[in-house]
């Protein structure tokens, strides 16, 4: 937990959780709600009575001592794993599939390959899984029906139907890599649909700016609220100021570019 | 070869160095990217080593393809919510074809499943995890040979435990700064019934299945000469 | 220019005692159009992949094969893996890609090409074939068409001088596989490159190929122009390849008192000047026979059957009524995507309408009786490998009688064996065995338990005509014996000759039902050549080859 005051933290959280929106309309989002919801309030509620660190006491539980400064601790670690996963909601709609491992591929060419491939044939096992599925249902191995031993067996009989099926189509699958070079000795090359313009770097080199400030200004304790033992002020120092824009701009900038073009368009 | 080399060393230098930047600037703090660090750079030795390697473009097929069936294993069985078929998998593959090959479709196994079920922070764990689930089964048939059904069945039900456990590390180092031991034991504890119908399924489905799958792979790799590891050949001559 | 010289190649796979290629000559001109045909296992496959260099199979080779008078072994490998393209069978197999992007420039990555070169060829090939709706899709939701088209494009950006197609067609529907013979006919017409196909579906091909080539047990049998090696086979009534003759060709054949090499018809238009050319002969009417005025009882019946996939997609099947009466031998046609599959699935019970009855032996189908009626119903599906769990057929056919309980298991299985003419199969691994040969395994197993109705989805395809001829019989047989049949199929010609009613599917319902002759008769397009050829003639209307020269015999005598 880098940043741990709760008004940094709330605010990476709203704005992440608008940039989530302008990616899908929170669509997705609003699956991952639920658990998002009852896993803060646990961590909120648990983190109290487990730990009894923190001078300021609210009351007694079973002879041990509730503090504000763990109910505080719960709320801040709450706000961060739900910061997580709303990056990571984020990180799923944008570099879906393959994406990324347009990244990697150019450090690991085979495992990037590897990944590919797997992700190609992801699909193409579900709907012979589908054909094995009738076949066998017809032959009465069902999965619906029977004790639960018969029917993990007809489970896996159909996974290892697929199996053979598809080790035997594997050999074309290779044929076809190799006529079509691949293997061959020489240097390889990589289409990318993806470039960096002049003005990527730009903001890249301000983006990497404004994260030193973050981290630099992380390590010196600013915007950090000190918890433990006892509740320290809520109040920001001037420097706590500076760290806390350059981390909004950070955050908000997918909204800033995002908006600028709808503003273009409208 | 030599670049390859070099790159390796490279690779294992900047893991060193992530690791001590790390140590540097979170102040012991950030046990979870500490812990990520640790996890990614030993999957990366790994991806590495197969990355230098001479391998036939047919095995690169077979390894993706099995990290596909791995992934979609689930499908069958969306009814039965407790069944874990893709460690039953992925420890096949490992005692087929060897430790490597056993980490490689563990470790892609899970990630292609969660590109389409979701990625996580619980990812480089589920890969570390199942990475190491398929290489042990490797190294167990190298020591062990492979016949025993019981040995595998122990084998096989000790994985289930060992993975959730290892799925629980993310938790807690996630949690570090607050770590006390009721809170490790509350954590294992509550994953227990999951952790043991894990393993069930896996003495199940090694007990109903691993002779026949052996079988498929065998064949497999006999008809178009895969995947052979020379020091596991000895140790099948030798035995 | 000659491009490809294979000189006295013979070629024998590790552990076999035969030879797959056996002193094979065969010369090649630049820019030609070679058509390679031949029953499974006549080594037309093996030559093909010997040609290829990356993907030459292991075994012993001996003897020369020469690309622009020098060696194979003498170039250089990068040389060959541009210039010699290849596209194979099973359009899924050869996709490695999510993106089709991705999947389009893996060749040029493969061998360096840089950026703006992929561009610059990318662009041109997406003009030329205007498949631009195709860039930004996934691999996986293109249809088999586009599928295989996209292997053809991706083996094409590397710009070859020769093209290997491994029956290329043979996965695809009628439709789709006209579109790539199209497309493979513009290559040769206008770019000049040369075209070697492996290919059973020979029909369309004798049209277009400069040149045909029948193999026979790893020899060449005929070489020739396409009405030369008709008029050889003809003459020398080669069984084992006149059913890959076209069956318009067939009937000049037979028919004409004087053929000549040159005018032998290859497709419907020469047909129907060559029957116009011929002095008219009165009409005859026909009698439809075999019409029964018993009405049997229906064993599958569907009434106003609605089902969608999604909420949100299209009806499949909207308000279709269907009933299957006992002895029946009914083909649904249709195109792709009408539904014929789902209709097929729904009178299966594995999938439930939204609304609408389905009945199957006079009862309601419900999940409980789909799962205990299964001894009562056989479905082939397009996969009869997916059938088997054991590792030999006679294992799987011995676990169904166990399974089933059945009396003098081997007996039955020996009879059911025998039947089918696949003795010699008893102890082989379903995978190891050829297209036909897996589909009667299948039937053979699920023939033990004595169902009284077969349901088939697409038998015919990737069979090669012998095999089809085989299934012909086959299925001939069991219908006679009492079994009642459902077929779904593409397969026009097979559809004619087999079945006792035909239906087309349209926007979710069935439009036409009726005995194949007045079902097809009717049809402008969807009919079988040679009743295109006769349609509207001053010759009787007919449906099959057998028939034409039935009746043409019956007027002779008369």
């Amino acid at each position: 937990m880098y940043f741990n005051h709760p008004i940094f933290l709330v605010t990476i959280l709203l704005l992440l959780i608008f940039v989530n929106i302008s990616h899908d309309g929170g669509k997705d989002l609003r699956k991952w709600l639920p658990t998002l919801s009852i896993m803060s309030t646990l961590i909120i509620l648990i983190n109290p009575f487990l730990v009894s660190r923190g001078t300021t006491i609210l009351f007694y539980f079973r002879g041990k001592q509730v503090t504000v400064e763990a109910f505080m601790y719960g709320i801040t670690m709450a706000l961060f794993i739900a910061i997580i996963l709303v990056i990571f909601i984020s990180f799923n709609i944008i570099l879906n599939g393959n994406r990324f491992l347009y990244i990697f591929s150019k450090f690991l060419p085979r495992i990037a390959l590897m990944i590919m491939m797997a992700i190609r044939f992801v699909p193409l096992m579900k709907r012979r899984l589908d054909e094995i599925g009738d076949v066998q249902r017809l032959r009465g191995m069902s999965m619906t029906v029977g004790s639960l031993k018969t029917r993990v067996r007809s489970g896996m009989l159909r996974i290892q139907i697929l199996l053979t099926w598809s080790l035997e189509e594997a050999v074309h699958v290779s044929n076809s890599m190799k006529a079509r070079g691949y293997g061959s000795e020489g240097k390889k090359s990589s289409y990318t649909p993806y470039y960096m313009e002049k003005r990527d770097w730009f903001w890249l080199f301000v983006l990497a700016s404004l994260m030193v400030v973050c981290f630099y200004g992380g390590k010196l304790g600013y915007g950090q609220m000190i918890i433990y033992p006892e509740l320290g002020p809520w109040q920001f120092f001037q420097f706590d100021w500076v760290v806390f824009f350059c981390m909004l701009i950070l955050t908000s900038f997918p909204l800033i570019t995002e908006g600028r073009e709808k503003l273009r368009w409208k | 070869m030599a670049r390859a080399r070099a790159s390796l060393i490279i690779a294992t230098a900047t893991v060193f160095i992530m690791l001590i930047v790390m140590y540097a600037v979170f102040n012991y703090h950030n046990y979870l990217l500490l812990s990520l660090g640790i996890i990614g750079g030993i999957m990366m030795l790994f991806f590495i080593r197969f990355e230098i390697k001479t391998v036939k473009t047919r095995e690169i097929v077979i390894l993706a393809l099995l990290a596909a069936i791995g992934a979609v294993a689930r499908v069958p069985f969306a009814g039965l919510p407790s069944v874990q078929p893709t460690s039953f998998v992925i420890i096949t593959v490992g005692l087929v074809f060897g430790a490597e090959s056993g980490f490689l479709v563990g470790a892609l196994a899970a990630l292609v499943s969660n590109i389409f079920l979701g990625q996580g922070p619980w990812t480089p764990w589920q890969m570390f995890a199942w990475g190491t689930m398929g290489m042990s089964a490797g190294l167990l048939r190298q020591f062990a040979g492979m016949g025993n059904l019981w040995v595998l069945n122990t084998f096989g039900f000790i994985w289930g435990f060992i993975f959730g456990w290892m799925m629980n590390l993310w938790i807690v180092f996630s949690n570090m700064q607050n770590f006390t031991w009721e809170f490790l034991v509350g954590i294992y504890v509550s994953s227990f019934y999951h952790d043991l119908a894990h393993a069930i399924s896996n003495i199940v489905f090694i007990s109903l299945f691993s002779m026949s799958w052996t079988r498929i792979l065998n064949r497999f790799k006999k008809k178009h000469g895969l995947l052979e590891d020379p020091a596991l050949n000895q140790t099948i001559n030798r035995t | 220019m000659e491009m490809i010289n294979v000189n006295g190649l013979s070629f024998q796979y590790p552990e076999s005692a035969s030879y797959a290629l056996d002193g094979v000559n065969l010369r090649l001109k630049q820019g030609e159009f070679v058509v390679v045909g031949g029953p499974s296992g006549c080594g037309k496959s093996t030559l093909l992949h010997l040609l290829k260099r990356e993907i030459a199979p292991h075994g012993s080779p001996s003897g020369d094969i020469s690309y622009f008078g020098k060696s194979l072994d003498e170039w250089e490998e990068r040389v060959l893996m541009e210039e010699i393209g290849l596209v194979l069978q099973d359009p899924e197999n050869q996709i490695i890609m999510d993106d089709v992007m991705q999947e389009l420039v893996f060749g040029m990555e493969n061998l360096g090409y840089s950026p703006i070169d992929m561009r610059l060829r990318l662009a041109e090939m997406v003009h030329t074939f205007s498949v631009e709706h195709l860039l930004n899709q996934k691999t996986t939701t293109l249809s088999g068409g586009q599928k295989q088209q996209l292997n053809l494009l991706s083996a094409l950006l590397l710009k070859p001088k020769l093209l290997l197609l491994d029956e290329p067609t043979s996965q695809l529907d009628p439709v789709a596989a006209k579109d790539l013979l199209v497309m493979l006919e513009r290559l040769s017409k206008e770019l000049g490159i040369t075209v070697i196909v492996v290919e059973h579906r020979l029909e369309e091909l004798f049209d277009k190929a400069d040149r045909i080539v029948f193999m026979q047990e790893g020899k060449i049998a005929y070489d020739g122009k396409s009405r030369e090696v008709i008029h050889q086979v003809f003459k020398q009534q080669d069984t084992s390849f006149l059913p890959y003759i076209p069956a318009i060709s067939q009937m000049y054949l037979e028919m004409e008192h004087s053929p000549t090499v040159n005018q032998i018809p290859l497709n419907v238009n020469e047909g129907k000047a060559w029957l116009a050319s011929l002095p008219a002969m009165d009409q005859m009417i026909k009698k439809e026979n075999g019409k029964s005025t018993e009405n049997p009882k229906p064993i599958i019946e569907l009434k106003d059957v609605y089902y969608q996939y999604e909420k949100s997609s299209s009806m499949v099947l909207s308000k279709l009524s269907l009933s299957l009466k006992k002895g029946d031998f009914y083909a649904v046609m249709g195109g792709n995507g009408s539904g014929k599959t789902t209709l097929l699935k729904t009178c299966l019970g594995l999938l439930k309408p939204q609304r609408g009855i389905v009945k199957r032996f006079g009862r309601k189908l419900t999940n409980k009786s789909v799962n205990r009626v299964h001894q009562n119903i056989a479905y082939l599906s397009q996969q009869p490998h997916t059938f088997f769990i054991q590792d030999s057929i006679e294992k799987e056919m011995l676990l169904i009688t166990e399974q089933h309980e059945i009396q003098d298991s081997e007996q039955q299985i020996d009879s059911l064996l025998n039947t089918f003419g696949i003795e010699h199969l008893r102890n082989r691994h379903p995978y190891d065995c050829s297209g036909g040969e897996i589909q009667k395994a299948a039937l053979a197993c699920m023939l033990l338990t004595k169902p009284t109705i077969l349901l088939m989805d697409e038998p015919t395809k990737g069979l090669d005509p012998i095999s089809k001829i085989k299934l012909q019989s086959i299925l001939r047989r069991l219908h006679s014996e009492g079994l009642t049949i459902l077929m779904v199929t593409h397969d026009i010609e097979f559809t004619a000759r087999i079945a006792t009613k035909c239906a087309m599917i349209f926007d979710g319902k069935i439009t036409a039902e009726a005995p194949p002759h007045s079902f097809f008769k009717g049809n402008y397009f969807y009919t079988t050549s040679i009743n295109r050829v006769t349609q509207n003639s001053q010759f009787p209307e007919v449906l099959t080859l057998e028939e034409a020269v039935h009746s043409w015999q019956e007027r002779e005598l008369a």
